[in-house]
């Protein structure tokens, strides 16, 4: 063995035990170890215990598990590891579904009702002021607001073709204002006197 | 199938890239027997061993990208399953620490060996494998993982060198002191009971 003092690069080395033991030590060194054992019988009272150390340890290998453990181990690494193509074509697919689905949501949410005319929210048909307070006079408005700008009226472009008295007989009270300051609402008019009174 | 047409791990992994996912059958058919017995010696039980087998596989193939086939597959394979073996069992040996309970092997791992093996023979290779894992216990993890990969995983002192990213003079010295540690605990134990 080699001594502290002992130049020699020939001289094995006693960790080489294990190389040789293991049948990884070849050639001059496995000849020079050889050597050496054959003087040094505790270096050969080691290795004999290391062979039994070698003979318990495979007699305590855990024995296989079964074909149908190692069916479900196999299973759940199948779903947990996905091939790196497919795991970037499911990226892209994903992203893409997620962009398909905001473009989807966008359309639901902004759709036309029909192919041919914009949304309506009411046509002049639908309406009939039966009577207005003075302070909403400013807040009706006219025309398609989605479809379209909005556009306010003012007084010339109301025409008043009839007013008929309410429920209770009762005639209203409409009011007309003229110029840019008007509001858009239908102003006050005084009522035309019947045709046979004109 | 003979070995000649079995297609290199090499060739499974190339087609593995490409997204064909049936090459993992054969790739796990080739290597968990060595995963699971360095994770069981090192975990000592059935179902954390399968657990350590199935992580590592997952990680693996989940991060093939960071192979690059600078090693063999087999060698990366167990050095990732070594890391989640040891990792699996630090966390558990906290959680026993909290619990109070002493690591144990669990003997229903020890089924018959060849179907024939007594109940007496079968409590003794229960007994020595719970012994051998006290002595593994003692040796520092360096040392442990290096004789484990050896002596279960059958690696050469390349391949062990390999996995650990250390020279093979190392696993040579490694080996031959865990080998002299081993001996003592046992040594010292059989004098205990004698």
């Amino acid at each position: 063995m080699r001594q502290r003092n002992d130049h020699s690069d020939e001289a094995p080395r006693r960790e080489e035990l294990a190389a040789y033991f293991d049948g990884e030590l070849s050639g001059r060194r496995r000849q020079l170890l050889e050597a050496w054992l054959a003087d040094h019988p505790e270096a050969q009272a080691d290795l004999e215990e290391w062979r039994q150390l070698r003979r318990d340890w495979q007699t305590t290998r855990a024995t296989e598990p079964s074909a149908s453990t190692w069916a479900g181990v196999q299973e759940r690494i199948v779903v947990a590891a996905v091939p790196p193509r497919a795991r970037r074509w499911r990226m892209v697919l994903t992203a893409a579904a997620g962009l398909a689905a905001a473009f989807l949501l966008a359309w639901f949410l902004h759709r036309p009702t029909s192919n041919d005319e914009p949304l309506v929210v009411a046509s002049a048909g639908d309406i009939e002021i039966i009577s207005m307070e003075a302070a909403d006079a400013s807040a009706l408005v006219v025309g398609h607001p989605m479809s379209e700008p909005l556009v306010l009226a003012d007084s010339a472009d109301i025409n008043v073709e009839n007013i008929e008295p309410d429920g209770d007989g009762a005639m209203p009270s409409v009011r007309w204002w003229t110029g840019a300051e008007a509001p858009m609402i239908v102003a006050t008019l005084t009522p035309e006197p019947p045709e046979d009174e004109r | 199938m003979s070995a000649l047409c079995l297609p290199s791990d090499e060739e499974l992994l190339a087609r593995y890239a490409k997204g064909d996912g049936r090459v993992l059958e054969e790739l796990f058919r080739r290597y968990r027997q060595p995963a699971y017995r360095v994770a069981h010696r090192l975990l000592g039980n059935e179902a954390d061993a399968l657990d350590a087998v199935q992580d590592a596989f997952v990680k693996a193939l989940t991060h093939l990208d960071t192979f690059q086939g600078r090693s063999q597959f087999k060698t990366w394979l167990l050095r990732v399953v070594s890391n989640s073996a040891l990792d699996l069992g630090r966390q558990r040996g906290r959680r026993d620490q909290l619990k109070g309970d002493a690591w144990q092997t669990d003997e229903k791992d020890w089924p018959a060996v060849l179907g024939c093996e007594e109940p007496g023979a079968r409590l003794e290779r229960a007994d020595l494998r719970r012994l051998l894992d006290e002595a593994l216990a003692t040796l520092p993890e360096a040392q442990r993982r290096t004789f484990v990969l050896h002596a279960d995983a059958d690696l050469s002192y390349r391949e062990v060198a390999d996995v650990l990213g250390i020279s093979i003079g190392t696993v040579m010295s490694r080996l031959f002191y865990a080998r002299q540690k081993l001996k003592a605990f046992l040594a010292r134990r059989a004098a205990l009971q004698s």
